[in-house]
This record gives C-alpha cells, structure tokens and sequence, in this order.
C-alpha cells in the first residue's frame, strides 16, 4: 500500500522555509497519515499545494479572486516557492512544480505531470467546503461537475458545441427567411399575391403577355423569350423606350433624396476640434487614462498598496490614492474628448451613409441614356464622393490620432453638394413634367407599365425561387444534423447514466455506512433528468417514497454524508490506479456523533488506501489513532509567520498525559485525562445500551458515567468476571473517586504519582475491552437470543471468556 | 462514449443517417471539440455548389 512516499512543501501559502516535509516513510513501509492543528495553523496549505500540482490552479482561491500572484509565502524568495512529491509508482517518478514569476500561470515542472494526470483522472482531494457546495449546486453544474470528474469532459464539450451550431444554422435560417420575404413582398406588390410555384409565376406573366399580344407561355425556358418580345417593343418606340427610361430615373431619385444636410454639424465640431487639439500636452497623457484605472483595479484585487505593480518597486504612501489624484487631473479633458469622440462617430455615421447613397445610385445611373438635368445631377454625385470618402477615412480614426490641421468642413461644404442639395425640387419637377409628357399616350403608358411589371416580375421570381431551393436544402440538412445531435446527446446521457450507475452502489453502502441509523432513509441515487440534456439531482428514498432533490427533506449532515459517499466512490472507480485520497476537515461537516463513522467508512472501505488526513477536532484524532495506530501522525502545535506550521509528532491522550507526568504538570495530566475517560466512557455507554441517569443538559459528569457503564457489566457479566472484578475494584479507590468528582477544579491539587496510578489502572480495564485486531471496544448484541459482549470483530467476546 | 470520435466513425458506418452529413461532422470533430465555423463553412459550398450564388 501506499502511492506517496514523501511531500514537500516550500514558500507556498501558509507554509516559508525551511520546506516541510511529509514523510509517509514508517518502519520501512509507506503508511497513511494524519495531521491534527487548529485552524489558521497551516493545513490547509498542503491541500492548496496539492491542486496546484495537480490542476494548475487552486479552485476556490480563483473563485474569491486571489490568484497565482497569492500562491507564494509573502517571504518567499525568487525560486523558494516550490512543491515536490515523490511517489512511488515509478513510471511517475518525483515531481517538482516552481512557482514562475515571470510566467505566473506556467510554473515550472520537472517530471512527468502528463502520466500523473493519467493515473489520476479524477480529483482525489475533498475540503469540507467542496462538500457543501456540490450539494447546493445548479442541476446543470451538478451534471458538468460530475461528468467531467467521471472522464466525459471532451463528449460534453462536443455536445454543447453541436448545440451552439445548431443556433447559429438556426440564425443563418433565420436571415434568409427575411431575405426570401423582401423578394417575396416586391412580388406581391406587382403580381397581388405571393409566389408560390412556376405555374403561378407563368400564369401572371401571360397575363401581361396576352395585354400586349404576346403568344402565351408554358415553361420557364420560354420566359426569356417573350420577354425580350416585349422589351424590344419598347426599345423599337423611341418614346416608350423614353418614358421607361425616366420611370427607372424617378425611382432612383426617389430613393437618393432626402440628402442629409451635415455641414453645420460638421461646422461646430470643427471649431471643438480645434480647441481640444490645442492642449498638446494633455492630449499625450490621456493614454494614461485607462492605465490609472486598471492599475486601480489590479491593485484593489492584489491589495499590494505598498508596491507599484508596473516597476515592482516599493511605494511609501497609498498607491490607490496616488494614482487617484493623477487620474483626477485628465478628468475633465478626458470628458471632452469623450463628447468629441461621440459627435465623430455620429458625423462618420452620416457620411458613410451619404456615399452609400451616392454608390446606389451612380451604379443604377451607370450605362444609361442621361439627359439633363440628370447628366449635372450624375457629375456633382461623382464631385463630391472623394472629399467625402476623405472625410470619412479620417473620421475612422480616434480624435487625439487626427490631424489638428485637417479641415472638414472645406471638403463637405463644395459647390457640387450645395447643388446636390439645392436641386432636389428641380430634379424632381423636371421629370415628373417628362413622365406626363411620355404618358399622354395611353397605349404607350400602358406598354411600358406592362414591360416595367413584367420585369419586376420576372427578376423578383427568380430570386425568389433559387434562395427557396436554398433554404429547402439548407432545412434538408439541418434535420439531419439534428437527428445526429438527438442521437450523440442521448447516447452520452446514456454512458453518463450508466458511469452513474457503476458508482450508485458503492454510494448506497457509504451512505449506510454515515447513516446507519437514519432507518427513514434508504437508497441514495444520482439521478439524470431524461428530458433535457444536462440535469442531474440527487435522490432518496425517504419512508418509502423516491424524493429529488434530496436536499428537500435532509440535513445539512445528511446531505454531507451524500457528497462524501460520491467523492469516495467516485474516486474508487475512476482512479483504479491510484489509491490515495486527501481529506482536508471533512468531518468538520459531520455532527459529533456521526465523526467515528467516517472512521468506520475508511477502516471498512478504504484500508488498502494511503489517505492523508488534516482535522481539527482532537477528540476524533484520538479515536482515529486507535483505529489507525500504524499511520504517521504528525501535529501542527502554532503556526509562524517566518517558518510556517510548527510540527511535532501528533501524540494520542495517554502520550499527552505521559509527558505532562514527566514534566511533573499533574494538573494538565488530569485534565487530559479527565477529557479523555468522558469521551471513551460516552462511547462504551452507548456501545453497551447503558441507563445513564437523565439531566436536561444532556450533560454527563465523569461519576454517573462510570456508574452507567460498571452497572451494564455487572448485569450483563457474572459479578465475579475479571473485567467486572477490576471495574469494580477501580470504582472503589478512593483516588480515583476523588479525580472524579474534582478534575475539572484547577484548585484541587494531585501529585504526579497518583494522577499516574489512576491512568495506569484504567488503561489495564481498556486493554480488557478494547479489541486488539480491529481496535474496537466491546459493545452488546443480541443476536438469536444470545447476548454479546464482544467487539464488532468477535475476537474478543467477554461472554465467551466467562 | 468516453471517446466521441469513435462515436461519430461507428455512426459514419452504420448507414443510418445522410451520409454527407455524418460526414463532415466528423470530419469537424477534434479533441478540442466540434469545428462549428468549418461545419457553416462546407454548408455555404454545398449550397453554392448545389444552386449556385445569389
């Protein structure tokens, strides 16, 4: 057994230099290991050491903002921050990670991180807080977090990527559906009614042919044909050939005017322009501006107010502060330039507008038979483009970046765009008198009508008809693609459910394990909501009935013993190869009496992993050292801003009491002592059924304890028992009923040798109730109406001894 | 399933969906996902090969 043979840490979080070091070494083999010390004594860091090892970053540091620049010790030296394990699969070797102050997000690595990844694709370590938040999370996230730890994270990511292209084929669908309507409505407004097919297309058309005597049509190959019928008809009559000609004019003039007038907008913002340019000096700062305000915010989230984070060297003074003032300074010419920057977009709006009218309408004049005023109208058009394109150029750029001498106005305000501008009325009078003129024949009005719908017609249809084919086969295969995404999204629901189902049994049996006496409830699930993609709650069944989400109707720690029994089981099964787990103050989420359990859990479950272990709670240690004596202990005794945890061996309550005897402290030996026998007497109450005299505080004292316990075993046990005889015997010393009723009385005094004799007695009566192979004290079981005093192992059964 | 890759190769084969589809999804899918801009890309040719511009 035994994964690690030794880690070591170095200028990283709690922990400076000299590096500590946890050497899972003990009598020549590699054990588990656990480390006791009172919060803010340096834990933790060890936990944080390892995530970063493993993935790089260190999850719930990122999440409250502190990141890489908060890993080393604040007196950590350049190359001091470092963390190394060597583990005992050789194919992974020793693995060391540096912090990199240049490249903070790349430390540097030595060894092979890829094969580690390899053996451990599932994250082996658990902090209380992972368990409570996991619990409480997003149906969703639940679902995320689970399936990417159980080794689906590239078969989810393909599913949500298939799903943001499916939007995107139903956005691009959606564009050309508006494209397909404008065609569609043109059409309708010439034919009264949308297109549908050819035939009704043909049929429309043949009605304008049949008007102008045009032998009717059958197939779409012969509407080029007629069509060319009719427009020659027009071409051939020099008149109708005119009035089709100024009816196309009229549109495009129509749709050119109104022309925006810019030139007094233009006006004003050349004189700001002008002014603004003149501050030289300040201009050149305002680059400044967006540094001040991100250097603030860096240095808010480092709270590093004692160094500049742009030369790193030190700042006596509030840097915030500071950089404040200087940044108050641009204030008012960083306003106007922004009210500047606003006026220059909405001008480069406006003339970038213009030339795309100008554009239009030059290419529909373009190869036409222009008379005046049109001909005037088509040479201003062509003046005016280039300054405005100019203009329009420089307005791209920001305003500190133009040129201060660049004159607007000069380029806008030209005799070709006042005649742009003037003529409108001119324009639209002449042609308007040349179309009533063309039109005074009816016969010709009617022709050109005709030749002018059959057009719109015919160009409308036809687009119309090749963007339907389009969409038809774009919709074609957007179906197809949504088969196979149904298909790809169900057949990963389906592994993820069944990777569930591998871990659902071994999390049944921790839960029972952590709830053994919740008898209301009963099989935990992890279960996938069918109807969507990406659900996952947890369930229970509770008095009978299946209830998700579970969180409904159990505990805090109830719950807790859920997300344990995931981790654990999830670790079981999805690191086959790499037995070793981290838990870091899990059972501080665990009510007191349910704390042993976890130990049960392990001792029954896990005894073929390496575990490293970090609590606070000094009652557990002592419990877990007696189930585990052959795992290292070590104990974080105060912690040191220059050194980092101060460690010493982590030593159980009789040690304790051995060294305080040694010192001659009889005092804090009773003490411990005294903590120590409630709590053991406590359990073997409770093992053995006892009747403990009832008090309201639910409080017990030392004495009414023992007299519980002794009174069980002599009823249970013939009175004349060796057990039942030293208990006894023990009961009566007047010095240890003495320690009983004034232990907790700093002011009764014992001397060293008397606190000594009544440990040693006591430890006489444990070692005859206390199991040697599993290290479990005796408890009572009926079983078939046979009555047992035994340990849960049966190797050492009282009764039998009787 | 863990492996997607192989998902998309065994459904290419199984003949049970439009074959040039299946295909250029698969052609699009990578061990850093699926290429949605490749997939719009081949379905703007397709429909400019099939139909023409416009």
């Amino acid at each position: 057994m035994g994964e690690i043979q030794r880690i070591t840490i170095s200028g990283f979080r709690g922990i400076n230099t000299p590096p500590l070091e946890l050497d899972f070494k003990k009598d020549s083999s590699i054990q588990s290991m656990m480390i006791y010390g009172r919060n803010g004594s340096g834990k933790s860091s060890i936990v944080d050491a390892w995530e970063w090892l493993y993935s790089g970053r260190i999850e719930h540091l990122a999440r409250e903002d502190a990141k890489e620049r908060t890993f080393p010790h604040k007196a950590a030296k350049e190359g001091q921050t470092w963390l190394e394990v060597e583990f005992t699969n050789e194919e992974i070797g020793k693995i060391r990670v540096e912090f990199n102050p240049n490249r903070i997000t790349k430390p540097k690595t030595e060894g092979d991180l890829e094969k580690l990844k390899e053996f451990i694709p599932h994250r082996c370590h658990l902090r209380y807080r992972d368990l409570t938040e996991f619990v409480y999370e997003r149906k969703a996230k639940k679902y995320e977090l689970l399936s990417d730890r159980i080794g689906f994270g590239n078969a989810l990511n393909i599913q949500n990527h298939l799903q943001t292209c499916a939007k995107l084929m139903g956005g691009r669908l959606e564009e050309l559906q508006k494209e397909i309507n404008g065609f569609s409505e043109e059409y309708q407004k010439t034919s009264g009614e949308e297109p549908k097919d050819i035939r009704g297309f043909i049929k429309t058309l043949n009605a304008i042919f049949n008007r102008q005597g045009i032998a009717p049509i059958n197939e779409m190959a012969e509407v080029m044909t007629s069509f060319e019928k009719l427009r020659e008809r027009v071409e051939n009559d020099e008149k109708s050939k005119n009035l089709s000609l100024w009816n196309d004019i009229q549109g495009i003039i129509d749709r050119f005017y109104p022309m925006e007038d810019i030139r007094s907008n233009i006006s004003k913002f050349q004189e700001d322009f002008i002014e603004f340019k003149q501050n030289e000096e300040g201009i050149a700062k305002l680059v400044l501006l967006d540094l001040y305000e991100k250097g603030i915010g860096v240095i808010e989230s480092f709270e590093i107010c004692d160094r500049c984070p742009l030369c790193d060297q030190p700042y006596e003074g509030n840097l915030i502060e500071h950089i404040k003032i200087k940044q108050n300074h641009l204030d008012e010419l960083g306003k106007r330039r922004k009210e500047l920057e606003k006026r220059r977009k909405e001008i480069f709006s406006s003339i970038d507008g213009i030339i795309q009218k100008i554009e239009h309408t030059n290419s529909y004049l373009e190869e036409k038979e222009l008379k005046p005023p049109i001909i005037q109208f088509k040479e201003d058009l062509k003046s005016v483009i280039l300054p405005l394109k100019n203009c329009k150029d420089t307005l791209e750029k920001k305003i500190e970046n133009i040129d201060k001498e660049f004159d607007f106005l000069t380029k806008v305000d030209t005799k070709e765009f006042r005649s742009l501008l003037d003529s409108e009325s001119k324009i639209k009078e002449e042609i308007s008198r040349r179309v009533e003129d063309l039109e005074k024949d009816e016969s010709r009005k009617a022709l050109v009508y005709d030749f002018q719908q059959a057009d719109r017609l015919k160009d409308n249809f036809l687009k119309w008809d090749k963007l339907n084919k389009k969409i038809e086969r774009f919709e074609e295969i957007k179906s197809a693609y949504e088969t196979i995404k149904a298909d790809y999204v169900e057949a990963t629901k389906k592994s993820v459910q069944e990777s569930f189902n591998a871990i659902s049994s071994d999390v049944a049996a921790y839960f029972r394990v952590l709830e053994k006496d919740g008898a209301v409830l009963s099989d935990p699930k992890i279960r996938l909501f069918s109807e969507k993609d990406k659900a996952v709650e947890l369930e229970i069944i509770f008095g009978g009935e299946p209830i998700s989400p579970a969180y409904k109707f159990l505990s805090e720690s109830q719950l807790n013993s859920f997300g344990l029994s995931i981790f654990l089981a999830s670790v079981k099964h999805f690191n086959p190869n790499f037995k070793f787990i981290i838990l870091d103050d899990v059972i501080n989420s665990f009510d007191g009496y349910k704390r042993p359990r976890v130990i049960d859990l392990l001792s029954e479950h896990f005894s073929d992993y390496q575990i490293l272990l970090l609590t606070h709670d000094s009652i557990w240690l002592d419990r877990l050292q007696r189930s585990f004596p052959q795992w290292v202990r070590k104990h974080f005794f105060g912690w040191d801003y220059a050194i980092g945890p101060r460690i010493r061996t982590g030593k159980n309550s009789y040690e304790q009491i051995e060294e305080f005897l040694s010192k001659d402290n009889p005092t804090e030996a009773g003490r411990t002592f005294g903590v120590y026998l409630e709590w053991v007497l406590q359990e073997l109450c409770e093992n053995l059924e006892a009747s403990v005299k009832y008090n309201r505080r639910n409080e017990y004292v030392l004495s009414e304890l023992f007299q519980a316990f002794m009174a069980r075993l002599q009823k249970k046990l013939k009175t004349d028992h060796s057990v039942v005889k030293s208990i006894s015997d023990f009961e009566i010393d007047a010095g240890f009923r003495n320690f009983c009723a004034h232990w907790k009385e700093p002011e009764i005094s014992y001397s060293s040798p008397e606190i000594r004799d009544i440990v040693e007695r006591w430890r006489d009566i444990e070692s005859k109730i206390e199991c040697g192979k599993c290290h479990k004290f005796i408890r009572y079981e009926k079983v078939d109406r046979y009555e047992h005093i035994s340990c849960p192992c049966r190797k050492l059964n009282l009764k039998a001894v009787e | 399933m863990k492996d997607p890759v192989k998902w998309f190769e065994e459904a290419v084969n199984s003949g049970k969906y439009e074959e040039d589809v299946i295909v250029e999804i698969t052609s699009c899918i990578s061990k850093n996902g699926f290429d949605s801009d490749k997939f719009m890309g081949w379905i703007s040719e397709q429909l400019e090969k099939e139909l023409g511009g416009g």
